[in-house]
């Protein structure tokens, strides 16, 4: 949705809790028997999409609290997510960084990004979340997994007979974020169905002030 | 999985292996512009093993792809929510390489059969694809979903983020499945990979292990007549029929066969819906309104509130105004001219009533704009035009207007009417058209204060206004516009 729908979605979210007056009698034509009259399907959805985040970034201590403001300026950031660098580390004995994300670039975003207008997750997608230094949410995305990659296979009728999704190893990525609002770390989880909800593996993040990847 | 689906998964480490890529933006052009991209899916695709002398053969090529596209619902039906870009990345070679040939050639984005020893299986250097497109667009709002089109007659694709495919006309099956994936995130309805079957209930829309009828995903679709679990052949009807998302039993599809099955088969209905609710995750019914501001105060000048409504093929999305709560009105506009004096809660609520989709738990295929409207007492309604008066001194009493009589149109046309009464007072207004043997009203505006308008479109006949006094007294104006 565009930079300047966005204050209006907030800005209606605001004017239908405070200027909703249902016993209003001004004239009594039909009602809407959906019970429109009561609802606010933006702020409906704002509060869903907070709570599904909240749930979602609580093992992480990351807070929720209100729903992201529109932002009004963007910055776009390059990003490198690289693949193992090598096998266990003779002297520590640990693995190596499994997928370091690092900021390659960064700069003015020539126009704003397209919003989601709700909180829809797939396996195929990863959630990337921005924290302020108190690990408050202050903006959050959902793009295409970049590391996906499908085969797929038909035989001679047109059915399909094979196929998979598949990882590469080392992608780059680009991704626009809020420029007017504090973000200290970025954070990419890949959303995982348990067969009741999604819950989330912490797959990579990188401290935004540093510039420098941090690995899980 | 597959031995050739590992072979694939070996490969690709190496394929990645390359530094981040850093492009040059290269030129687009716009084949199909609905709308401000922020509003839009759009779609964009790239040329890869063009050479820079066949850029007009990659626009036709690409035009006739997404032709192709564009005759299949959803994308028939939505196909004013897209956008569609052709980016003209220019390649030293034609076409793409043929390893199992022994055939290489030098293209902007390594296109290559035999991806992981699978012959109809293109990989593309998805990064070169990814830095060519960010260099090239102002933002990712305008490419929701990239398509890159290898310049080769062969048949073959591969799907993710990028999909691929290239110039087969067959391709574009494959590109709509995958793309079933990608922005639909739909499951394969086939049932012929017992290594990734997980019995688990999935979270896509179009896949369950639930037999139920009150627990299956898709309910809405499935008609009480429908035997559970379903064994038919029909196409196209709802059910729960065994075998989908690589297990061959303990899991279900929707439908006998679809594309997320068999390439060259519809959607079907349940697929069809997720995409439906996909395109509303992106786009807003509604694409402009105004005024712009939340909070509007009218004075004597009428403000007229409006929104511009997204339109999809063979039906039209319907607006409903409420003020203060109750249902006042349909279509795109409002005017202040029928609310009262005072601060009111003005809002207009969007939806698509398309019969594609049963099932919306997000409510993404409503939306809503509202405004806080405060009238000033002083602030009647104007119609411009003649101006009566009158006086209705009995509670109750009608005034024929204007002037007591009725007037002749001989050109349809639209017939406007504002009524100012007394402060306090409730007078209606009426509009009657004479049939050949008697009056007839024909529209009505009944308001709980004395400040009424009606307009309305008529063709040639007889017309007369009525003033009803419901409640008080008093003096009160008439303006008439007429054709």
């Amino acid at each position: 949705m565009e930079a300047s729908k966005l204050p209006f979605l907030v800005r209606l979210a605001l004017v239908g809790a405070l200027t909703w007056t249902p016993a209003a009698a001004w004239s009594a034509p039909s009602r809407d028997e959906g019970g429109e009259r009561a609802r606010d399907f933006t702020a409906q959805r704002e509060a869903e999409t907070s709570g599904e985040l909240a749930r979602l970034l609580a093992p992480f201590g990351i807070a929720v609290e209100a729903p992201a403001v529109a932002a009004r300026s963007w910055r776009e950031l390059e990003l490198s997510w690289s693949r193992p660098e090598g096998d266990v580390d003779a002297a520590t004995g640990e693995r190596p960084a499994e997928r370091p994300l690092t900021i390659r670039r960064e700069r003015v975003a020539r126009a704003a990004p397209a919003r989601l207008r709700a909180l829809e997750l797939a396996e195929t997608q990863i959630l990337v979340v921005a924290t302020d230094t108190l690990r408050q949410l202050t903006w959050w995305t959902v793009v295409p997994d970049p590391r996906l990659f499908r085969a797929e296979t038909v035989d001679d009728e047109g059915n399909l007979v094979d196929g998979g999704a598949l990882y590469r190893g080392a992608v780059g990525f680009r991704l626009e974020i809020p420029s007017d609002r504090e973000i200290a770390q970025l954070e990419v989880y890949h959303p995982r169905w348990n067969g009741t909800e999604f819950e989330l593996d912490p797959v990579a993040a990188v401290a935004r002030a540093r510039q420098q990847g941090s690995v899980r | 999985m597959t031995k050739s689906i590992l072979r694939t998964a070996l490969l690709l480490p190496a394929l990645a292996a390359l530094p981040l890529q850093v492009a040059s933006a290269a030129s687009y052009v716009t084949w199909k512009n609905s709308g401000n991209p922020a509003n839009r899916v759009d779609f964009v695709v790239v040329a890869e093993g063009y050479t820079s002398s066949q850029m007009a053969q990659f626009q036709s090529d690409a035009a006739t792809f997404m032709n192709g596209v564009f005759a299949q619902e959803p994308y028939r039906s939505y196909a004013g929510y897209y956008n569609v870009h052709f980016l003209l990345t220019t390649s030293s070679q034609s076409g793409a390489d043929h390893p199992e040939s022994g055939t290489f050639v030098n293209t902007a984005f390594d296109a290559t059969y035999s991806c992981g020893g699978i012959q109809r299986l293109i990989c593309v250097d998805t990064d070169k694809v990814n830095a060519a497109v960010d260099a090239s667009f102002p933002s990712s709002a305008y490419h929701d979903q990239v398509l890159a089109l290898v310049n080769d007659a062969q048949y073959g694709g591969s799907g993710g983020p990028v999909a691929v495919a290239s110039r087969n006309g067959s391709a574009v099956e494959l590109v709509l499945h995958e793309v079933g994936h990608s922005f639909g995130l739909l499951a394969d309805e086939y049932a012929d990979n017992p290594e990734l079957c997980d019995r688990s209930e999935p979270a896509e829309a179009n896949s369950t292990t639930q037999i139920s009828r009150s627990t299956i995903k898709w309910r809405q679709w499935i008609a009480s007549s429908t035997p559970l679990p379903t064994s038919g052949t029909a196409m196209g009807v709802p059910g729960a029929y065994q075998g989908a998302r690589y297990c061959p039993s303990g899991m279900y599809r929707p439908t006998y066969n679809s594309k997320m099955r068999s390439l060259g088969q519809p959607f079907e209905q349940i697929n069809t819906e997720q995409h439906v609710r996909r395109i509303y995750n992106f786009v807003s019914g509604i694409d402009a309104f105004a005024p712009a501001s939340s909070n509007v105060s009218v004075g004597s000048t009428a403000v007229t509130f409006q929104v511009s409504l997204l339109a999809p093929a063979g039906w039209s999305l319907t607006g409903t105004w409420y003020v203060d709560g109750v249902a006042t009105g349909s279509g795109m506009t409002f005017s202040s001219n029928s609310l009262p004096s005072g601060t009111h809660g003005l809002r207009v609520v969007v939806r698509d009533p398309t019969t594609m989709v049963r099932n919306d738990p997000s409510q993404l295929l409503v939306d809503a704009v509202s405004w806080t409207v405060t009238k000033s007492s002083g602030g009647g309604t104007s119609c411009g035009g003649t101006t009566y008066s009158g006086t209705i001194s009995t509670q109750g009493s009608t005034s024929i207007q204007p002037n007591g009589s009725w007037y002749q149109t001989t050109t349809f046309g639209t017939h406007v009417g504002c009524l100012n009464g007394p402060t306090g007072t409730n007078f209606n207004l009426y509009f009657d058209q004479w049939n050949g043997s008697a009056w007839v009203q024909v529209a009505s505006s009944t308001g709980t204060t004395s400040v009424e308008t009606i307009s309305f479109a008529a063709p040639a006949g007889y017309y007369r206004w009525r003033v009803v006094a419901s409640a008080g007294t008093g003096s009160f104006t008439f303006q008439l516009q007429r054709p």
